[in-house]
């Protein structure tokens, strides 16, 4: 029984070939990913993955906020969880928007299976770590995820590269639409998650970020002690 | 000979295929073939990999230090204070020393320097020895807290092997190249730069720097100190409040950083230096395309010269520090570079000896003359035109306690000086003796005063536009050019090309030592005239000169002395309009009410009248009072600059009541000592001569001022005196951006506008502005105000260093003008917010009258932020050091734009005027509107035109 499952070829088995055919644009990987068991596995652990190794790209603005470092593994793994529930928004909002526009059906565990695959280059997220030259490895790497994706969508369906950018673009505005209309709440209660993993309560916005590096500097006090510039006494009028 | 050669090299062919040789040859040869291009390709992924690392783990020293990742016990991000006592400088800043700090290459690992640093640094050291100067080194430039590799650290034993046997040194350069990496991300940069700074500014404050006592500060970096010194220039300003300069040696400078904060920078190049010259390359800010990126921005103003070393390279030997490399001209490479360096730190004021390359300064050859020039050249428009010792009836009065002429000193005299000269006109009766004697004028050497005189110290480097604008005859401060650390009566002073400035001073002190000083403290107030008599116009002679009749103090008529003086034909402007006349004045409506006249007496012992008023204006005599708050408001929005051409050469003085007081008690709110914010627009110019106006639209111009209510002594009657501050960029008539008083604004028959625009001046009684005394702390909202505004003039006058403002969209008269005020309530309420005294007294005084008023300036603010900056507060008006005044929309378009649509209701004068008109009805002010209308004699050429307000 144990021999058998050993020798059965399954997503996780074979999860770094798959990664590295993806890395390829190898259609052929992607036809495998759907034809192995344990596909939507393998599959949500690339997105967890990519999702950590992107947040531990941004993590300088935790630093900022002065997080410890037990806190900040814990903030860059709840990030990833939340990372991929991101994802799975997406890939619904894309699934449908591909029903709707292109009329294709394609099962949601394929979609999710392929595109979650296709995350493969994110994997390389971290990387942003590196100074200066991180963000255009950013560029990269994300330009190398949506043609991932592209081929992926392909391979899958019959749709062209152009009509399966048009998908992913729709699915990705109609995530930016309903968080707009309903994302006030969702925000909320990720930014609380985050806060409460984090321990401090996280400044995101640029400017106060900006002050926060000011802390602890002596700063002079904007003038306390004007300049008596109208005279002493209000009331010396023959001049 | 050829024949030989064969046989050399067949000879050579059978040992080397016979011989055992031959075995070793062939399998090298196959070894070359299998494994050497992997051994290569090997060797080549674990450096990238290696690459790849070091990047990873290049960031985390800055960010660990700040987290806090490292010290538990303590927090080292907060930098000790136990050193110095942070005050403001107690002496005048003239012997404060000069700082010099040093930042390395990036071949540093520990405090020790290379021999060729070290001699620079030697020599360095001993070319200023003897000068008033402060060397700082021994900084680490790539560690956040000054660690060098070779101590405390994991790896210490390994840099210490590299240090010692001088191997892998590029290990050490790569290590150092990814902080300078980490220095220009724009993620990590504001950490890591914040902990250089820190280290920096530890070291100033060691060295006994004195936080906004304005002595220079020059940063030298080499290489990749370059960037490292940029990057911490922010901070250095926030905290020390410093002028600050950066010498690059041939450094690496992103052009991510806030390089238009710094002073000057000077880049030192060298022609063979690849990593300097391709490092313009890697970063998109420094490419020409982004205009708007702060680099750009910095060079166009002239802030960044850029010298040649001559055919010199980046480091070590044939670098710019090399005794042994000889250039062309017979010096050698760090002779060379450390001549540059000493003529930069210590150069003299007035001689900059390497001015940003400005290429259109001496093209342009077109000149246009300024009205200022052809004005000055009429010999009653000179100073010298009007003899200091005068004696004068009692019909007449001085218009102050101390008047003079300000006179700006060499620029070689400026040690000594430390201020102005000042050219006594009249004194107080027990200084007399002063009159006519040349002495020298001072602040006020109290802390809080010489913070104000630093922070607005700058030095001045003429842009390109300064330039262009002297070429289209614009008055700019031309004698200030290449300054430095001008101060605010050095601008006032050297404000024109002559010194014919003249004022009267408050709040004077006199020193009399070997030299005799006036130490003020407050701005000197610019005037026109330094003696006045109220008079009516009873005859005008042929000679320009009119026969008068003076008031008459007992009878209270113009029934007094009658006596013959001067009004000189003034000198038309460009446009051919005069800026006054007396034509048919007696015929003036305002002759039979009389005019007060200003001016002094000639060589022929006449009275030369140089400014008028009339006496109507200034009476607490309103010609018609509004009452009611709907009323009061829709005279500001509809009606007062109706009809106005109509109204030409008259006058009109209309209380505004919106509290429906009685018309005796809402006059008599005015007390006399009150001081009163005032609120001033102009008009156009129209009819015959009309000035250009695009659209047909006409701006106009506004200002605050001051009103004070006093007892006039020749009338002893109640009246308004008023004084403007005026934020106003360079001008053809030369106008200065200062206190002016009246008398020179408006008044003034030459250079004033009262004979040719209209003019509104809207005096605001409102009770929220008056002082407060909490228990004896006081506080006065009107004095932040003029605090403000003597900053922003002073600002206005040097054009930030630039030698010249510019109205733009973000920034203009309105604008900043608004700023100012925005500022100022929001000072004092801070003020108030964070003094526990204060809280403590408001806390136990709830019900006290004083506490209401308060919480009404506390929702007038409120009032005016949401009316003025409706969506957004502009970052530049909360952040003073971001102001660039002038800036032009091609500078920076989104910002600028962004800016102007931000503050929009500031964007039109007249627009700015009336809503806040009608935000201080609306909290219970009386306004008192003065109006003229092209006041003096007739002019049948000009017309008055209304300001357009657009909408709303």
């Amino acid at each position: 029984m144990l021999s058998t499952v050993a020798t059965v070829d399954t997503a996780i088995n074979r999860f770094w070939d798959l990664i590295s055919g993806v890395l390829c644009l190898n259609p052929a990987t992607f036809e495998s990913i759907n034809n192995l068991p344990l596909g939507l596995v393998a599959s949500i652990l690339v997105v967890l993955l990519a999702g950590m190794s992107q947040t531990l790209g941004q993590g300088a603005m935790l630093f900022i906020n002065r997080v410890k470092p037990l806190r900040f593994f814990l903030s860059v793994a709840v990030a990833a969880v939340l990372f991929v529930f991101n994802y799975n928004f997406w890939v619904l909002s894309t699934w449908l928007v591909a029903g709707w526009l292109f009329s294709v059906s394609l099962p949601l565990v394929e979609v999710v299976k392929t595109l979650g695959f296709s995350y493969s280059p994110l994997l390389l997220g971290f990387l942003m770590v590196i100074p200066y030259f991180g963000m255009p490895i950013l560029i990269v790497l994300s330009i190398w995820t949506l043609l991932a994706i592209a081929k992926g969508l392909g391979a899958i369906s019959d749709l062209g590269i152009w009509q399966a950018f048009e998908c992913c673009l729709g699915g990705w505005l109609v995530l930016q639409f309903s968080q707009r209309v309903l994302g006030k709440a969702i925000a909320n209660i990720t930014n609380k998650i985050i806060d409460w993993v984090a321990g401090v309560q996280l400044i995101t916005e640029a400017n106060y970020l900006e002050q926060m590096l000011y802390s602890g500097l002596p700063i002079p006090p904007v003038t306390s002690d004007v300049p008596n510039l109208l005279g002493d006494s209000p009331k010396q009028s023959n001049e | 000979m050829l024949r030989r050669i064969i046989l050399v090299l067949l000879a050579l062919a059978i040992v080397a295929f016979l011989s055992p040789a031959n075995a070793w040859w062939v399998q090298w040869y196959a070894f070359v073939q299998s494994q050497l291009l992997n051994l290569l390709l090997d060797g080549g992924r674990i450096m990238g990999i290696a690459l790849v690392l070091a990047g990873l783990l290049a960031p985390f020293e800055a960010l660990g230090w700040w987290a806090g990742w490292y010290s538990s016990d303590r927090d080292i991000t907060t930098l000790s204070f136990n050193r110095t006592e942070f005050t403001a400088t107690q002496k005048i800043a003239s012997t404060a020393p000069q700082y010099v700090v040093y930042l390395d290459g990036i071949g540093k690992s520990s405090f020790k320097y290379s021999f060729r640093v070290e001699k620079f640094l030697q020599r360095l050291e001993d070319s200023l020895m003897k000068k008033d100067y402060v060397l700082i080194q021994d900084i680490i430039p790539y560690s956040v807290f000054n660690l060098p590799l070779t101590i405390n650290r994991p790896l210490a034993s390994f840099w210490q092997w590299i240090e010692r046997t001088t191997k892998l040194e590029v290990l050490i350069l790569l290590r150092n190249m990814f902080q300078v990496a980490v220095s220009v991300d724009s993620r990590y940069g504001p950490i890591y730069n914040r902990g250089t700074a820190q280290v920096i500014i530890d070291r100033l404050l060691a060295c006994g720097y004195q936080p906004g006592g304005g002595a220079l500060i020059t940063l030298v970096g080499y290489s990749g100190g370059g960037q490292i010194s940029l990057g911490a220039v922010p901070y250095l300003k926030k905290v020390l409040a410093a002028p600050i300069e950066v010498i690059s040696l041939a450094g690496v400078i992103s052009g991510n950083t806030e390089v238009a904060q710094v002073e000057h920078l000077y880049h030192l190049v060298g022609e063979k230096d690849l990593v300097a010259n391709l490092t313009p390359y890697l970063f998109p800010q420094r490419w020409s395309l982004i205009s708007w990126s702060n680099w750009n921005l910095a060079k166009s103003r002239g802030e960044i010269s850029f010298i040649s070393l001559g055919k010199v390279g980046h480091d070590s030997a044939n670098g710019p520090l090399d005794e042994t490399a000889i250039l062309a001209d017979g010096c050698n490479h760090l002779e060379k570079t450390l001549g540059i360096v000493l003529r930069i730190l210590t150069r003299a004021d007035g001689k900059e000896p390497y001015p940003a390359a400005i290429s259109d300064a001496q093209a342009i050859t077109t000149k246009v003359v300024s009205n200022y020039a052809n004005y000055v050249r009429a010999n009653f428009n000179q100073p010298d035109y009007y003899p200091i010792e005068q004696s004068y009836s009692q019909d007449y009065l001085p218009v102050g306690k101390w008047l003079g002429r300000l006179i700006l000193p060499d620029v070689s005299e400026r040690s000594r000086v430390v201020g102005v000269y000042f050219e006594v006109h009249h004194a107080p009766p027990e200084q007399q003796d002063l009159i006519g004697k040349k002495v020298y004028l001072r602040w006020s050497d109290r802390p809080y005063l010489q913070a104000y005189v630093n922070q607005v110290k700058t030095r001045i480097d003429f842009s390109p536009q300064a330039y262009k604008s002297v070429a289209n005859g614009i008055v700019h401060p031309t004698r200030l050019n290449h300054w430095r650390r001008v101060q605010a009566l050095e601008s006032l002073a050297g404000a024109r090309p002559n010194d014919d400035v003249i004022v009267s001073l408050k709040g004077v002190e006199v020193v009399r030592e070997s030299n005799i000083s006036l130490y003020i403290t407050r701005e000197p107030i610019v005037i026109t005239g330094k003696y006045y008599a109220l008079i009516t116009v009873v005859e005008l002679l042929p000679n320009n000169c009119a026969i008068v009749r003076h008031y008459n103090p007992v009878s209270e008529q113009f029934d007094g002395r009658e006596e013959t003086v001067y009004f000189p034909q003034v000198v038309s402007d460009r446009n051919e309009v005069l800026p006054a006349t007396i034509n048919d004045i007696t015929k003036s409506t305002l002759n039979k009410t009389g005019w007060y006249i200003y001016g002094a007496k000639n060589i022929e012992g006449i009275f030369t009248v140089r400014a008028i008023a009339p006496h109507a204006l200034f009476k607490l005599e309103p010609a018609k009072v509004i009452s009611g708050v709907r009323k009061t408001n829709n005279y500001i929005h509809n009606q007062y600059w109706q009809q106005v051409k109509q109204k030409k050469g008259q006058i009109d003085s209309i209380l505004l009541n919106p509290r429906n007081l009685s018309e005796t008690e809402s006059i008599d709110s005015f007390a006399e000592g009150d001081r009163l914010l005032l609120l001033h627009t102009f008009g156009g110019i129209g009819g015959n001569k009309r000035e250009f106006a695009p659209l047909g639209i006409f701006f106009g111009h506004f200002a605050f001022g001051l009103a004070r209510v006093i007892c006039e002594p020749l009338t002893q009657k109640l009246c308004f005196k008023i004084g403007y501050a005026q934020v106003y960029t360079q001008n053809t008539i030369g106008i200065i951006a200062g206190s002016l008083d009246w008398t020179n604004y408006t008044g003034d028959r030459q250079f004033g506008w009262l004979g040719t625009r209209p003019i509104t001046d809207i005096i605001v009684k409102l009770d929220v502005f008056d002082e407060y005394n909490f228990g004896g702390l006081h506080r006065f909202p009107l004095n932040a105000i003029a605090y403000q505004l003597d900053r922003m003039m002073a600002r206005y006058r040097t054009g930030d260093g630039t030698g010249a403002t510019f109205v733009g969209p973000a920034n203009s008269c309105v604008q900043d003008s608004c700023q100012a005020l925005y500022q100022a309530i929001n000072m004092t309420l801070t003020e108030i917010n964070n003094n526990a005294q204060i809280k403590d007294w408001i806390a136990t005084h709830p019900q006290h009258p004083q506490t209401q008023r308060l919480q009404r300036l506390v929702a007038l603010n409120k009032d005016i932020e949401a009316r003025l900056i409706p969506w957004q507060t502009r970052t530049d008006w909360v952040d003073p050091f971001q102001s660039l005044i002038g800036t032009r929309l091609a500078d920076r378009p989104v910002t600028t734009i962004v800016n102007a649509l931000t503050s929009w209701r500031s964007l039109l004068p007249r627009l700015a005027n009336d809503v806040l008109a009608q935000i201080f009805l609306n909290h219970g002010a009386s306004l008192w509107l003065l109006q003229t209308y092209q006041v003096g004699g007739w002019d049948e050429d000009i017309e008055p035109i209304a300001p357009t307000k657009l909408w709303i």
